[in-house]
């Protein structure tokens, strides 16, 4: 299997709090030493404020080393928006910003505000966190994931997280860690056995909307195969089909993305396949029109004003492309443990005529867990 | 990308001879920097003039600023979609070039809200049933008025909905 190349970066930046930590220490042997300058640890600060295209392009090619000052591990944005979306009570810990692939749609690019791409080097601070709420709640259910404002695989041949957060894990079954990938590196923590609480899951697509819009992303084959090194290893998995992106074949592309999935896994092997369609806040459309022009399938996307402020395709095609979706997995086995991710309950009740609640495989999913501080 | 959007589109307007109006109509509509954000993306003489001929067709229609603005970013992405003279056709009548616009940078949307509209004009609706099909956001439906005025005209019309539900159930 090709893995894709080490992460280019045009400069970085080590604060004097993290120069001594195993990521620096790992950083500069992979780089040259010409691109790597030690920064104090206000630095971090000059280089907060809004970010333009260009400023947004750049911020993927520098990389800052740092300690995280605040706390660690939050609650999925989905959650605070409780009223107009069905969440699913995923949580996330944060060890890093910024992505190094480059997709049309990324909500960073409405979402972020440091100039540069950052790793925290406290990672043992934020276990020692995690700990704390894994004291208080040893027995919930807790999903949480590392991929929400960084890619939680890309970068990890640098950082070698995914090796301390998969020991830290298991140690603690019930509680379930969640990888989020579109790269295909699984290759510096496929030594250790996998366990039934650690899942490593890709979002994916058709290659038809990966050439166009995930640039710099593993290929669809690539992220399968991947796949497939973890389940063979005792890991679980998990697929995002999301966000859908509509074109003309849309129904050709995903239903044979779908059949790809259901041939090369069975539903017990996958913990879950979350399926969501395009949305973005309306004040990332400028950014996005900027960057990526008006050829691609995202900005000349028809796109409406919807629940939550989100701009969304016309509710009456979404549901008919989650329903697709849903509907083929099911077809082939109805084990498969399938949800619609950040959808109102009206697309729910559209596409399946049911909530969360109401599906006997998703209550557990969707049942509400304690409010973490 | 220029910050200075007002500096910007006064200094396009220039080079097409048309700073007086475009000038007035920044001042009347108290026009900020933020609210043309978009222009940044128009790069050739091409665009440059496709714009103001559009802008000049939203100062002749007198457009509130929300919807002069509104236009003008529809606009600027059918220029950026290689759109060009087809952009005018109508521009004549304000609601059907509105309505022209929109179907142009929502083909897809417009085709299926038309289809939607013919299927649920044609269903049996109580008689005196006032209905108008509407897009309000990401849900297209119709709106429907009814005036009842006694026990036995709310009987007759929701036996008439019946019908509705009936051929609906028919035809699915």
């Amino acid at each position: 299997m090709k893995n894709l190349k080490m992460p280019e970066f045009n400069k970085i930046y080590i604060s004097k709090c993290s120069q001594h930590s195993e990521v620096a220490e790992r950083v500069k042997s992979f780089y040259p030493s010409d691109i790597i300058e030690f920064v104090d640890d206000s630095f971090l600060e000059s280089q907060r404020g809004s970010m333009n295209a260009q400023e947004f392009n750049e911020s993927k090619k520098t990389l800052l080393l740092t300690e995280y000052k605040g706390q660690f591990f939050k609650r999925c944005p989905g959650a605070t928006q409780k009223k107009t979306l069905t969440c699913c009570n995923y949580h996330v810990l944060n060890l890093g910003s910024q992505c190094n692939m480059n997709c049309s749609y990324c909500y960073l690019q409405s979402y972020l505000n440091t100039k540069m791409s950052l790793i925290y080097t406290n990672i043992d601070q934020a276990l020692a966190e995690l700990k704390i709420m894994i004291d208080e709640f040893p027995n919930h259910p807790f999903r949480v994931g590392t991929g929400e404002v960084i890619d939680s695989l890309s970068l990890d041949e640098i950082t070698l997280y995914s090796r301390k957060l998969i020991h830290f894990f298991q140690q603690y079954p019930k509680w379930t860690l969640e990888f989020k990938t579109k790269s295909n590196k699984v290759n510096q923590f496929i030594d250790i056995n996998g366990s039934e609480n650690i899942v490593v899951s890709w979002s994916i697509n058709p290659n038809f909307v990966i050439n166009r819009e995930e640039h710099g992303t593993a290929c669809l084959e690539d992220r399968i195969q991947a796949a497939i090194k973890c389940r063979d290893k005792g890991y679980k998995i998990a697929f995002h089909i999301d966000p859908m992106i509509y074109h003309e074949n849309w129904k050709k592309n995903y239903g044979e993305l779908v059949d790809r999935l259901t041939t090369e896994f069975k539903p017990e092997q996958v913990q879950v396949i979350s399926i969501g369609t395009l949305r973005f806040q309306p004040e990332q459309r400028h950014i996005m029109k900027e960057r990526f022009g008006l050829n691609s399938l995202v900005t000349a996307a028809e796109m409406f004003p919807s629940e939550g402020n989100k701009l969304r395709y016309d509710a009456t095609l979404r549901g008919e492309m989650l329903q697709f979706v849903y509907k083929r997995l099911k077809s082939t086995d109805e084990k498969w443990n399938a949800f619609f991710c950040m959808e109102t309950p009206e697309t729910w009740i559209s596409a399946l005529e049911k909530v969360p609640m109401q599906i006997p495989e998703l209550k557990e999913l969707f049942k509400p867990l304690p409010t973490v501080r | 990308m220029n910050s200075n959007t007002l500096e910007l589109i006064l200094s396009q307007a220039n080079l097409n001879g048309l700073k007086p109006d475009v000038q007035s109509w920044l001042e009347a509509k108290k026009i900020k920097n933020s609210d043309l954000i978009f222009i940044n993306l128009l790069k050739t003489d091409i665009h440059w003039n496709l714009f103001f001929k559009a802008l000049m067709n939203t100062i002749e229609f007198r457009l509130s600023y929300s919807d002069s603005l509104k236009t003008l970013e529809l606009i600027t992405d059918l220029i950026l979609m290689g759109h060009t003279e087809e952009i005018f056709q109508f521009n004549f009548d304000q609601q059907k070039w509105t309505h022209h616009l929109k179907s142009l940078r929502y083909p897809t949307t417009n085709d299926r809200d038309d289809e939607l509209k013919k299927k649920l004009e044609k269903l049996p609706w109580p008689y005196g049933a006032k209905t108008k099909f509407e897009r309000r956001g990401d849900r297209a439906g119709i709106e429907l008025k009814l005036f009842i005025t006694s026990e036995a005209d709310l009987i007759k019309t929701i036996s008439a909905l019946e019908r509705v539900k009936e051929q609906l159930r028919e035809k699915s």
